[in-house]
């Protein structure tokens, strides 16, 4: 369990976190979605007792987390994966971990072997590939076998298969009842991976909602239409207040009413219906919608679209307070 | 949802949460320091350097005695000699200490070690006990080495040689590089929390240990004596070699000059704890 409550973080004139109050819960997997500079990392840091909020609290576990007797034990976290020594193997990386830990030495070869690093294991990790680097991040939060993991950007790196398995652990892991917050950028992932999310823009929350509100609560929600009669159709469908969208293969997109209702209506006027599926608004375009007044790095001013998000991701990084 | 699940498999926080032991830090940052070979590096650099640097004086001061004055000659004291190869092993004993430090911040991998312990004063603690303990060793070692090498040399020469076992080489050779070793690589630790920075660190120590000495002879001996004499350096020097000029006002009472050796040390460690506990990571 985290909680935050007013949390604040300004760095000078900046406010990276804008009161920011939230729970996150055992048993399912909470993404934490925004756009690069929107304070997603900050929280995270404050999190993690490594930045210190400028107002408000965050607890894990009802504690402060420089208050926990043994940190790595109740919280397992994933931030910068690359952010590590190369000299060392990940075996020596690890050890130095579980050792300030006060874990037992075992548990370096079972996160290992969690992570598929075995073979790796003594190699240094200079030499590693973003994706293994990131697998040894993982391990390194799983190593205290905590109830609450937090991942900052966990999938950047991974191959298809890498994030594949990374999803299929994360569900694991929160069906053992843990608490797990994954941060990202990638909307895509967030709706394979999260049953829960919260967006942020400009350090204010945006939403906090299951993914389905989310997707659902979208103006996108559309209904695909075939019907050898659709001349027919559609005048009954607009009269009864919907919007309707020719497509390219002749099919329609019908707005503002669902599927039930444009099949009851077929049905009364004896039109036939080769087609008739509902089309959820994907997480990427609920999530355009939500942060378009807060994404931090627009060009021009112009409305932002995916390319403009892309280029922002690509050219702007977070900034970094050391 | 899947509270069910949750209720079955575990309970937060109701799990083993011993607080972790000092000692679990100290056991980490020794895994650290004793796996990079850059420690393994810099410590047979300062053996090499320390004695090749007293070997090569030694067999000067032989080679040359006999173009040495009667007065030169009177004031030659064979201890002395040694003291180069300690000068050279601190210098690589301060990058040790910086290192250890200002290379997690060049990593970044310093937000990992304050995740994994989050009381930094524990780090900053560790660190220090980690270093005074390694610096101890091997300065040991390499004193007395470099010094039975000087003491061959010069008695290869037929000049006056000094035993370690004389209460004045065993203090300036033994006790006080034991004592003092650690002072300027501590002061190194402390620095380089506090700057984050090798390079920053590693000039600051060094411009400690030999400014004094260089604007020291520019300013009235009246200063030398209230100001510098109080440094740290000088204060340790005080505790390790004070001894062997006994009319020399620059050197305070050994004791005095350990205790203002030690407050040094300890003021700048408590400083870098502050400043880390305040300051973002």
């Amino acid at each position: 369990m985290i909680t935050a409550r007013g949390l604040t973080k300004r760095y000078g004139d900046t406010l990276a976190v804008d009161h920011l109050s939230f729970d996150i819960t055992p048993g399912i997997v909470t993404g934490f979605l925004g756009p690069n500079g929107s304070g997603k990392s900050t929280t995270i840091r404050m999190i993690l007792g490594l930045d210190i909020p400028t107002a408000g609290t965050v607890t894990v576990n009802g504690r402060v987390y420089r208050d926990l007797p043994a940190p790595m034990r109740e919280v397992g976290a994933l931030l910068d994966a690359t952010a590590i020594q190369g000299g060392r193997t990940a075996r020596q990386h690890l050890r130095w971990i579980a050792q300030a830990a006060g874990l037992p030495k075992g548990r370096v070869d079972e996160v290992l072997d969690t992570v598929g690093l075995t073979d790796a294991a003594d190699k240094q990790v200079g030499g590693f590939s973003l994706g293994m680097a990131q697998r040894l991040g993982i391990a390194t939060a799983l190593l205290g076998d905590p109830g609450v993991l937090i991942f900052d950007e966990p999938v950047n790196g991974l191959d298809p298969e890498g994030i594949l398995w990374f999803r299929t652990l994360m569900r694991r892991l929160a069906g053992e009842g843990r608490t797990i917050f994954v941060s990202s950028h990638l909307m895509s992932e967030m709706q394979e991976m999260a049953d829960h999310v919260l967006v942020i823009g400009r350090g204010r929350l945006i939403a906090d909602a299951t993914i389905n509100d989310v997707t659902g609560r979208g103006s996108g929600n559309a209904v695909r239409v075939v019907s050898p009669r659709l001349p027919d159709l559609v005048p009954f469908l607009e009269s009864a207040g919907a919007a309707i969208q020719p497509e390219r293969d002749g099919g329609v997109l019908v707005t503002g009413m669902d599927a039930a209702r444009i099949g009851e209506l077929a049905a009364m006027h004896r039109i036939p219906l080769h087609e008739l599926s509902p089309r959820r608004a994907s997480l990427e375009t609920a999530f355009m919608e939500l942060t378009r007044d807060s994404v931090e790095y627009q060009a021009n001013g112009n409305e932002p679209d995916i390319g403009n998000i892309a280029q922002a991701s690509a050219g702007q990084k977070e900034p970094t307070h050391v | 949802m899947s509270s069910i699940t949750a209720d079955v498999t575990r309970s937060e926080g109701a799990r083993s949460t011993a607080r972790v032991p000092f000692t679990a830090t100290l056991a980490s940052e020794w895994t650290k320091l004793v796996t990079v070979r850059s420690t393994w590096i810099t410590l047979a650099l300062a053996a090499v350097l320390s004695v090749g640097a007293t070997a090569l004086l030694s067999w000067i001061t032989g080679w040359s005695w006999r173009e040495w004055s009667e007065a030169d000659r009177a004031r030659f004291n064979p201890i002395e000699l040694s003291f180069v190869g300690t000068m050279v092993s601190t210098i690589l004993f301060v990058v040790l200490g910086v290192s250890i430090v200002a290379s997690e911040y060049a990593s970044g991998m310093m937000r990992l070690t304050l995740t994994v312990t989050p009381r930094r004063g524990r780090i900053v603690l560790a660190k220090a006990v980690i270093i005074t303990v390694v610096t101890m060793v091997a300065g040991l070692i390499i004193s007395i080495a470099t010094f039975e090498v000087s003491q061959m040399i010069l008695g290869a020469y037929d000049l006056p040689t000094a035993r370690l076992g004389d209460s004045d080489a065993f203090r300036a050779v033994v006790l006080g590089v034991a004592v003092t070793g650690p002072v300027y690589p501590l002061i190194g630790v402390a620095l380089a929390f506090y700057f984050r920075s090798t390079a920053l660190a590693i000039t600051t120590v060094l411009a400690l240990i030999f400014l004094p000495s260089m604007v020291g002879a520019l300013l009235p001996r009246r200063w030398q004596e209230d100001v510098l004499a109080w440094l740290p350096g000088q204060a340790a020097d005080s505790v390790a070699i004070g001894h062997l000029y006994p009319d020399d006002p620059m050197y305070l009472h050994p004791f005095v000059g350990l205790v203002v050796a030690v407050a040094w040390v300890a003021g700048a460690l408590v400083a870098a704890t502050i400043v880390l506990n305040r300051r973002d990571a």
